[in-house]
């Protein structure tokens, strides 16, 4: 199982690439949207995206919609990671053709209970 | 749960557990990079409350510290950077204008972030605190449950929030996960300004697993620079003996130890460079507030930030920097009224421009208010005993405006809370000093201020051409190289027109230094064959430059010479070339006093230019900066003892200022002359002062100095007033002749 992260703050891609690694999946990280139309196409087997919705240069919308117009990834789960003071923008993002969303703060758990959604099957770490 | 690190109670009740040190970091520098970026955004933004770029952008800043620091259970930080994030949404859909209320509500929420995020990098925790003023501040913007909305919302809450278009996924209504413990988030009173209850706990004993950011002494960073030095000379040594790459397992061993070591060279040097947008990145907030305070409009305009500097010097320059800043506001510019009365725009600009030239960074900071006040200069410097009236019509207008470096001198109307109190300048020249640079300033009444702040790079990187001569190699900043001229091709000759050396170049008439003849006099000018002319440019003036050979350009990584060596020839600096051997880099300025060419204010007497003296003769010159402040050079010869006194030592015997020395009475005079009657006891410092001694028929007499800076070498005549050392206009005074006039008068 493959993610790409995208996200500007390093810290945030860090903390998520974090959980996903213990929930077993390979991670890539993007720091920009741009970055990621970049990298998207290199990772072979992707599975999932996880999305920041904020981002200089190219914002999440702008990276969600291209990537869904792009026959490789109009299929790619993607989530998108916001907050509870853009739960406007969730309804957006729903409707661009984001597949789940995802609340921060959150934790291991609430992210592999949002992957299980997905279909995908992570690993429980043994804490 | 875990046994060790406490688990760390974020809002909405959610239990994380601890995140390590590493990814902590990462959020400090995100952090401090997001509210540079912010405290640009917002000063933008009161500029042009239009832009939505800023707005968006400050957005962004402050959403991302506001969702990261949730999951460090921040709940201080998290409060703050939501009401600040709340009111720029508002902005970004237009429901709020900026008004400079609101811009200043904003930026005290930067501070509040900044401070916490200040505690939390010293102890690792959420420092303990009291938001309620800055939040007060931002109360007549937020929502009426503004207050409210500081509180974490209970789940309830979360899901009444969640739009109903997605509601109809199952996975939505189980936005958030609730571990265990939901319940031990404690419920905080609604007030923000009850903080101490909900202090974030996270342990300091997390253990890192890889820091992503360390703290390193330069100290350390220059030792391994000099080992990598020796490595290299290692690295060379190898090479030269066995048979590099190839078939032999030592030959790939010493192969690929020579890329490993040319790479390591590379990345150590990197990590002592810093571009001077490091240092910007905060003025334009520092402007900002200082208008303020003065109620003047002013605009700040930066230029060059991608110049790179040695990051010491970065360090060394912040302080100066500000205070001219703050100056500049404050006393450069005028009051809105004023501009209007002179037909300028109300708006004042301060404009910074950094650029690389000659081996150094130059900072120009110019302000186009009213420039500074010759009368209050000369009024303020007379007042104080420091120059007397009759000096106004002997001193220049560069000499009186050196006034102004004196400590504690200020020609400020008003002491304003900003600066005016007399500390600024001095302290801000002697800080750029320190570092090898010099600060100078020029004004034009009525069009403004500019300080030129000259710094060495140091261990900075410049393209360069390496030439030879009499085998040995030396170094050229690229950035005085014009052209190169093949000589003996083409008629390209050197030509001798009154014993000096020429170069017609399309019809002009250059002045020529010859290398070999300026290390080795008694050499012959020789044929010309295979010998290179460089065409150079110092101060906007050209002149030619033979030499042996002209090897290849590089970069090159500048090291700074040790004084007792700059003193020995036109040198800039060294540096060590890819071989492992040291270069010295050329000075091409001072190449161009050897050319004969003028230098400095035009109002300076070149000195160097007359025919009949020999290059080589050089005269040991003491450089000090004299009472008024102005840089002046005494011949060595004439320096008989550098001794140290203190205010109180000075006393007064016949009207004239004294001090004892070894059992007599050294009458002591200053070196502007004729001063002898002058109040030297009016001194404004307990300090100690230098005072030269210098002896003349038996007779002993003093001249105080303010201080001693260095020796250089003057390597022509000496028949004029004024010299330009080291790109200062300086004053030569012969103590013989200055203390034959001070005292035969009062004698």
């Amino acid at each position: 199982m493959k993610a790409l992260v995208v996200d500007d703050s390093r810290a945030m891609r860090r903390i998520i690439a974090k959980y996903l690694v213990e929930l077993g999946f390979e991670v890539h990280e993007a720091g920009s949207g741009l970055e990621a139309l970049v990298q998207a196409p290199k990772i072979s087997g992707l599975s999932v995206i996880l999305l920041d919705w904020n981002m200089p240069e190219m914002d999440g919308r702008t990276l969600l919609e291209r990537l869904r117009a792009d026959p490789d990834f109009a299929d790619t789960p993607v989530m998108m990671v916001t907050t509870e003071s853009e739960m406007e923008q969730v309804e957006v993002a729903l409707q661009a053709g984001a597949s789940e969303y995802l609340m921060k703060p959150f934790d291991r758990a609430a992210l592999r209970e949002k992957l299980l959604l997905l279909g995908f099957d992570p690993e429980e770490k043994a804490a | 749960m875990h046994a060790g690190p406490d688990p760390v109670v974020a809002s909405k009740g959610i239990t994380l557990e601890p995140l390590d040190d590493s990814i902590l970091d990462e959020f400090l520098v995100d952090s401090h990079e997001g509210l540079d970026r912010l405290d640009r955004d917002l000063v933008t933004l009161e500029h042009d409350p239009a832009s939505g770029e800023a707005l968006a952008s400050a957005f962004r800043s402050l959403h991302t510290i506001k969702g990261t620091c949730s999951f460090f259970g921040f709940r201080r930080l998290e409060r703050v950077a939501h009401a600040g994030e709340h009111v720029l949404s508002r902005l970004r859909s237009s429901q709020l204008a900026l008004t400079p209320e609101i811009a200043g509500g904003l930026l005290a929420v930067v501070d509040s972030v900044r401070r916490i995020l200040a505690g939390i990098e010293s102890t690792r925790q959420e420092p303990v605190g009291d938001d309620s003023a800055v939040l007060a501040r931002l109360a007549p913007w937020l929502p009426a449950e503004g207050a409210e909305r500081a509180k974490p919302p209970a789940t309830s809450r979360a899901k009444a929030a969640v739009p109903k278009a997605a509601a109809s996924k199952p996975a939505v209504s189980k936005s958030v996960a609730p571990k265990s413990a939901p319940k031990s988030a404690p419920a905080s009173p609604a007030a923000a300004g009850a903080p101490v209850a909900d202090v974030a706990v996270v342990s300091s004993t997390t253990t890192a697993l890889q820091q992503q950011h360390l703290r390193v002494d330069v100290r350390r960073l220059d030792q391994i620079m000099d080992l990598v030095g020796e490595l290299v000379l290692a690295r060379n040594q190898l090479v030269q003996t066995v048979a590099v790459g190839g078939a032999t397992p030592v030959g790939r061993a010493a192969q690929r130890l020579d890329q490993v070591t040319t790479r390591l060279q590379d990345e150590v040097m990197r990590t002592r460079m810093q571009p001077v947008s490091a240092l910007w990145a905060r003025l334009p907030r520092l402007v900002r507030d200082v208008a303020t305070a003065c109620g003047k409009p002013v605009r700040l305009e930066l230029e060059g930030n991608a110049t790179e500097l040695d990051r010491t010097l970065v360090e060394a320059l912040k302080d100066p920097l500000t205070h001219l800043l703050r100056n500049a506001v404050d006393h450069g510019i005028e009051d809105a009224t004023t501009r209007e009365r002179a037909g300028k725009p109300a708006e004042g600009v301060l404009r910074l421009r950094a650029f690389e030239e000659g081996g150094s960074v130059h900072l120009l900071l110019s302000d186009d208010g009213g420039g500074m006040s010759l009368e209050r200069i000369r009024a303020q410097a007379i007042a104080r005993g420091l120059a007397e009236p009759a000096d106004v019509d002997r001193l220049t207008q560069e000499q009186w405006l050196q006034f102004v470096f004196l400590p504690g001198f200020s020609t400020a109307k008003n002491v304003t809370n900003i600066s005016g109190r007399g500390v600024g300048l001095d302290a801000a020249r002697s800080a750029i000093e320190s570092v090898g640079g010099g600060l100078e300033v020029s004004s034009v009444p009525g069009q403004g201020t500019t300080f030129h702040v000259r710094i060495p790079l140091t261990l900075a990187i410049i393209p360069a051409l390496t030439v030879e001569q009499a085998g040995e190699c030396y170094v050229i900043p690229q950035a005085h190289l014009l052209e190169l001229a093949r000589l003996g091709v083409g008629g390209a000759k050197v030509e001798w027109a009154h014993d000096r050396p020429r170069f017609r170049l399309r019809g002009e008439l250059l002045p020529v230094v010859l290398l070999g003849r300026l290390f080795d006099p008694s050499s012959e000018p020789g044929g010309s064959t295979g010998r290179h002319l460089l065409v150079l440019s110092a101060e906007g003036q050209r002149f030619g430059l033979v030499v042996d050979q002209v090897r290849d350009t590089e970069e090159i990584v500048v090291k700074p010479l040790r004084s007792s060596l700059r003193e020995i020839g036109p040198f800039a600096g060294a540096t060590v070339r890819g071989d492992g051997r040291v270069a010295l880099i050329l000075d091409v300025l001072a190449l161009a006093t050897h050319a004969g060419l003028r230098r400095g204010a035009s109002t300076t007497v070149a000195v160097s230019s007359s025919p009949t003296a020999p290059v080589s003769r050089a005269v040991p010159l003491l450089l000090v900066r004299s009472r008024g402040g102005q840089p002046a050079v005494v011949p060595v010869a004439e320096v008989e003892r550098i001794v140290e006194f203190e205010s109180s030592a000075f006393e007064r015997l016949d009207e004239r200022p004294a001090v004892r020395f070894e059992g007599t009475v050294l009458p002591v005079t200053t070196l502007a002359g004729g001063a002898s009657r002058r109040r030297l006891d009016a001194f404004d410092a307990e300090r100690a002062w230098p005072v030269l001694i210098h002896e003349h028929d038996g007779q002993r007499w003093g001249f105080l100095v303010d201080r001693v800076l260095d020796i250089v070498d003057w390597p022509g005549a000496l028949d004029a007033e004024r010299l330009v050392v080291r790109d200062h206009v300086t004053d030569y005074v012969s103590l013989a002749r200055a203390g034959a006039d001070a005292f035969a008068e009062a004698a």
